[in-house]
């Protein structure tokens, strides 16, 4: 069984949850999804964990490194189960709302830092940029258009985690669009979240103090 | 201002000895935290300030008022604790939604005009040189997403060590 864990506090809507869809399509094993937000026990989560043959840990970018949530469980599996799991193969997909995927390298450096005092075998990142883009791509066949990357990016990832392979990680953005037009449609996407908030343009550049 | 953000235990904090100024505000975890979730709120829905209402909504509003920035982290792999990392994932109101380019990448625009001075100072015992590494660039990263700048990132052993590199 391969753990597909799910990192996002945004829960089964979230992109992190979508990109874990993406990968588990092209996995023939058998797959189990455990969104992070729900764990009320974390020996639940271990044995799931003990279980698997595989886990990979989906997740967005929070201010240059793991969400909080995500730091509290390496610290937790680091300081109370470090010897409990073996050699366990660990995967990362990464998303992000920047441009440029290569802004995940950080985080990714983390779960190989946590990785190697866990004696797990880091196997591998997939990191997504424009995430939030992507994401909302879902319609789009994972081969086609700006998800052509991405879905290249998909099948290379799920080989190794098939084979428990170790691979460089792979960095995906969205396929032939520029970045500046992405930077004029999320720029549109935050005028359009204020106006159904009922704000105006103004507002949104609001001074606390 | 001075602000200063920090994981340790009470005990731990009193061994620094630290003699709190007036002009220095304290982010410790002794209040109720809870998870940033993505939502953007603090960006679209109440502009500068996290919709959580804990006793961390107004990480934002600090931020504005503070020129220099002291973290005090347990290292973990290379991040900050879960609790400092915790309050930087729930401080993102400081900046703007929006984006712009800088050193070649994707960042988002200040909102304040104010330009934060950060010092850290990353505690453990066997904290490893890749660990070393990974932490300084999620400072150096930190500080270009937060239109700030780096003044020096410190890595001690024990706790009892901090205050004299903080001299």
């Amino acid at each position: 069984m391969i753990l597909l864990l799910n990192g996002s506090f945004r829960g089964s809507k979230s992109n992190s949850n979508y990109f874990l869809d993406l990968l588990e399509k092209e996995l023939a094993e058998e797959c189990e999804r455990v969104h992070l937000n729900q764990v009320k026990d974390i020996e639940v989560l271990v044995a799931k964990i003990k279980e698997a043959g595989a886990l990979v840990i989906g997740m967005p970018l929070y201010v240059d490194g793991a969400p909080a949530q995500i730091v509290e469980l390496m610290e937790t599996l680091y300081s109370q189960y470090r010897k409990e799991f073996g050699n366990l193969p660990v995967y990362i997909i990464s998303n992000l709302g920047f441009y440029e995927s290569t802004q995940i390298g950080i985080q990714l450096e983390i779960v190989k830092n946590w990785c190697s005092k866990m004696e797990f075998l880091y196997g591998g990142g997939l990191a997504v940029g424009a995430g939030e883009m992507l994401g909302s791509l879902r319609n789009v066949p994972p081969d086609k258009g700006p998800n052509r990357k991405l879905g290249e990016g998909v099948k290379k990832f799920a080989a190794a985690v098939s084979g428990r392979k170790e691979i460089q990680d792979i960095y995906v953005g969205p396929a032939g669009f520029p970045r500046r037009l992405y930077i004029m449609a999320a720029h549109m996407g935050w005028r359009n979240m204020a106006k159904q908030n009922k704000l105006v343009k103004r507002e949104l550049y609001r001074k606390r103090v | 201002m001075n602000l200063i953000i920090h994981d340790l235990e009470p005990n731990e904090w009193e061994t620094l000895g630290q003699t709190v100024q007036k002009n220095t505000k304290i982010i410790d975890k002794q209040g109720d935290i809870r998870k940033c979730i993505g939502c953007f709120g603090c960006w679209v829905k109440t502009p500068g300030q996290c919709v959580i209402a804990d006793d961390y909504q107004k990480m934002g509003e600090l931020l504005a008022q503070t020129d220099k920035l002291t973290i005090i982290s347990r290292c973990c792999f290379g991040s900050y604790s879960s609790f400092v990392k915790n309050v930087m994932d729930r401080s993102i109101s400081y900046i703007l939604p929006y984006f712009e380019i800088r050193k070649g990448e994707m960042h988002h625009k200040a909102r304040y005009r104010n330009r934060i001075n950060i010092e850290v100072v990353f505690y453990g015992t066997g904290i490893t040189e890749n660990e070393k590494a990974t932490a300084s660039k999620l400072v150096e990263a930190n500080a270009l997403n937060l239109n700030a700048s780096v003044h020096r990132v410190l890595f001690v052993k024990e706790i009892g060590e901090i205050k004299e590199v903080l001299k």
